[in-house]
């Protein structure tokens, strides 16, 4: 991930080149914002979170000492959004009801054991799954968003929580168990085994 | 994680480790057995499994706007680094303030309520050293001045060419003795009731450190009211 050409730009920026910067932060908004948005569950929070985060980060970027620059980003983006979280200051505009309510069967998951990635989830799922990431507390949206969303292994994600591995690894296991019983009790026709054909 | 009883289910752990292929090859055997021939388990793990590959294809939420950083935001996160020194500084010294106000407040409460309550001899006793010290000077420089200034008739009976004579009010030297006596006891009595001037409120409006109280309040409220200029 991190080649030289993005170590220059870093240094680049450290001089306080701006226009080096602003080519960090084209490569890096994507992955911040979409760790903003799992985490608040609002655009506009996630924005000003994100917005917020580039500034602290340009005003900090002489403390960023190597080692991975998204890892390092990306605590910053979690540590704006933890004080959004704790501040409380707007409430989060989508509600987890008027998600569930107009839940229908899903014409994409007729085969759901075939290609689940290729599919393109209709928005309407992908709403559901963001409800049910922000029923999780903080810690294990956390660790569920850079795992299963983002896709980051165990020691980057401890990397950017600062969490140990094995607190990673409950904190992950935890969350995900509860987003399994949460789509079993809401969407089980979301679930390959079809719910509770199964025995017990 | 490691054990894993006959009739045991598996866990959440070892079902999160594993569907990301993160258990050690003897763990994952174990698992592997207990999986075939206990359908709940097996059906956790595909529904497991399944979360995870559902937020996996999850689409991103389109960009609202570009977030790269104009020159003002640049100007401010400078002029907040130039800055960013100060503020424990700033912080340390309202709270240092903030506490000596306090320290002080606290004490000219206590004062003024034994005033108004007890006398004047009272007053003296309750007054803080500083105080003490400030009137018992004052006290001293007022009262040995006086007497001498009034004495020094008493001293020039026979000559009255003296250079004090000319400074007291005995105008008349031919008055000579008795009423300089008369002004010597006079000098005495109003000198005695000199300490009780010392502990009338409008003096101790200036001798019981007020001043540094007012000072310390408009620090207190500079600091205060600058603290939200300060960068973050
Ligand atoms: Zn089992």
């Amino acid at each position: 991930m991190q080649d030289a050409a993005e170590a220059e730009l870093i240094q680049q920026a450290q001089n306080h080149n701006l226009a080096s910067f602003n080519r960090l932060v084209i490569l890096y908004q994507g992955v911040a914002f979409r760790v903003a948005y799992r985490l608040l569950g609002d655009e506009d929070r996630a924005a000003d979170a994100v917005q917020d985060s580039f500034i602290k980060a340009y005003r900090k970027l002489h403390q960023y000492r190597g080692g991975q620059f998204r890892s390092w980003l990306l605590r910053i983006v979690t540590n704006s959004c933890y004080d959004m979280l704790r501040s409380k200051a707007r409430r989060p505009t989508t509600s987890l009801d008027n998600m569930v309510v107009e839940q229908e069967s899903s014409i994409w998951l007729r085969d759901p054991e075939e290609g689940v990635e290729q599919q393109v989830l209709r928005q309407e799922i992908a709403d559901f799954l963001q409800a049910a990431i922000i029923t999780l507390p903080p810690n294990q949206r956390l660790a569920v968003t850079l795992c299963d969303v983002e896709g980051l292994n165990y020691q980057e994600i401890s990397n950017v929580t600062g969490w140990a591995l094995g607190t990673v690894k409950s904190r992950l296991s935890r969350g995900r168990a509860k987003l399994r019983e949460y789509i079993s009790a809401h969407r089980p026709e979301l679930n390959p085994a079809r719910g509770r054909s199964t025995v017990e | 994680m490691t054990t894993l009883g006959k009739n045991k289910h598996l866990s959440d752990a070892q079902i999160s480790a594993y569907v990301d292929d993160a258990l050690t090859e003897q763990q994952q055997r174990k698992v592997e057995a207990h999986l075939r021939h206990c359908p709940s388990c097996a059906s956790k793990v595909a529904a497991t499994r399944r979360t995870k590959q559902m937020l996996a294809a999850l689409p991103a939420p389109p960009l609202p706007r570009a977030f790269t950083l104009t020159q003002a935001d640049i100007a401010t996160a400078k002029r907040a680094r130039r800055w960013h020194w100060l503020r424990p500084f700033w912080n340390a010294a309202t709270v240092v303030t903030a506490l000596l106000l306090v320290f002080l407040m606290g004490r000219t409460i206590i004062i003024p309520a034994t005033n108004s309550a007890a006398p004047i001899a009272a007053k003296q006793v309750e007054m803080a050293s500083t105080v003490r010290t400030v009137s018992t000077r004052t006290t001293r420089s007022i009262a040995p001045e006086t007497p001498r200034l009034l004495r020094a008739p008493v001293g020039a009976v026979a000559p009255p060419a003296s250079n004090t004579i000319t400074a007291t009010p005995a105008s008349a030297p031919s008055l000579a003795v008795p009423q300089s006596r008369a002004l010597s006891d006079k000098a005495i009595t109003s000198a005695q009731p000199a300490p009780a001037q010392q502990t009338n409120p409008f003096t101790n409006f200036f001798t019981l450190a007020i001043w540094p109280k007012v000072a310390l309040a408009l620090l207190l409220a500079l600091l205060l009211a600058s603290r939200p200029l300060l960068p973050q």
